[in-house]
């Protein structure tokens, strides 16, 4: 029997579903927080909940599926407000099930109960975006295999490719790093050769496959 | 026993509408009778069924021109609009209340009364 934590802003989501959920077979409690300082409290409280329902659109979400993880817990999270583009981050982070903005009651269901029994359960649109990654990934996986070494960028390359995974050209990179244009096609020239690649969205690609995620600051720079 | 709250589900995401389904399926006295994924279908929903309440998703808490147009058509009917994030609902309700054999006072207590500070007007009959 497991016992469920719903964590959700929404009071109509929090009280519906904890309503719907506790009278499934195989639920034997639900508890309810609406932030993720409640929802810490619960993770330490007895009973310890088996699965976390966790809204996308609460403050600190991705803190909590870690916070979860640790406590014992599996993790499926809700875009009920809206569309969530982010399903593969949601999965690199470890969750254990994803209900999109257009899931049914019964499909929640079954994603958090499928969870319990450490099963995923996945619509056909999900599964395909997973394969398509999954197939990305064993490519890179591949060719990194082949290139030998390890790649080393300078923290001044590593910058300037993060700049190139947000889309900026070499006009671009120049402004945003206040360099000559010359120079940034010069970086962009030895990232490409370092990497073995011959296109700017391969180097893109390289970056989320290796590089540590870019802090803060990065983030503004690559949003410009 | 009261009336029935005969109820229709109008546009809403599967989520949100497979909740409310099991909340009034477990509700004595109210029973979702038609849902519809579209206003075109909202609006054969509500002539056929006849409900008494209307569930919707609205923006801005503001009922698109073609729902007001079917509370006007439909009297006594209520539009509960949730908005986009869920979190509150609005109720539209067009009330129509006949003042029999009118007097000049009756007419005061009416204008009073809508802005809600007034006596209640004297000759009021049931809502039609």
């Amino acid at each position: 029997m497991m016992h469920l934590l719903i964590v959700s802003g929404v009071r109509f989501y929090r009280e519906g579903l904890s309503e719907v959920l506790a009278g499934r077979a195989g639920v034997a409690g639900c508890s309810a927080a609406l932030d993720a300082a409640q929802a810490r409290a619960l993770l330490g409280a007895e009973p310890r909940p088996d699965v976390v329902l966790l809204d996308v659109a609460v403050p600190e979400a991705r803190e909590l599926v870690a916070g979860a993880a640790r406590a014992g817990a599996r993790v499926v999270v809700m875009a009920v407000g809206g569309a969530d583009d982010a399903l593969l981050e949601w999965v690199e982070l470890g969750v254990a099930g994803y209900v999109g903005c257009d899931a049914s009651l019964e499909e929640l269901c079954e994603t958090v109960e499928a969870a319990a029994r450490g099963e995923l359960r996945c619509s056909p649109t999900m599964t395909a975006t997973l394969l398509r990654h999954l197939s990305g990934l064993a490519g890179m996986v591949r060719t990194a295999r082949h290139a030998g070494a390890p790649v080393r960028l300078t923290s001044r390359e590593l910058e300037i490719a993060r700049l190139i995974a947000g889309g900026l050209s070499n006009k671009g990179i120049a402004r945003q790093l206040g360099i000559e244009v010359a120079t940034a096609k010069n970086h962009v020239h030895n990232i490409l050769r370092k990497l073995q690649v011959e296109h700017r969205g391969e180097a893109a690609d390289w970056l989320r496959l290796h590089a540590p995620a870019p802090d803060a600051m990065d983030r503004r720079l690559m949003t410009v | 026993m009261a009336d029935q709250a005969r109820v229709v589900l109008g546009m809403l995401p599967p989520l949100l509408s497979g909740i409310v389904r099991r909340l009034l399926a477990a509700t004595p006295g109210a029973a979702v009778v038609g849902e519809a994924a579209d206003a075109a279908g909202l609006a054969r929903a509500i002539r056929l069924h006849r409900p008494t309440a209307v569930v919707v998703q609205t923006e801005d808490d503001a009922l698109p021109p073609e729902l007001c147009r079917l509370l006007c058509e439909v009297a006594g009917l209520a539009f509960i609009g949730i908005s986009r994030d869920h979190s509150r609902a609005t109720m539209f309700v067009l009330r129509r209340d006949r003042i029999h054999d009118l007097g000049p006072r009756d007419l005061v207590s009416a204008v009073l009364a809508s802005a809600g500070d007034g006596p209640e007007p004297v000759h009021r009959a049931a809502p039609v």
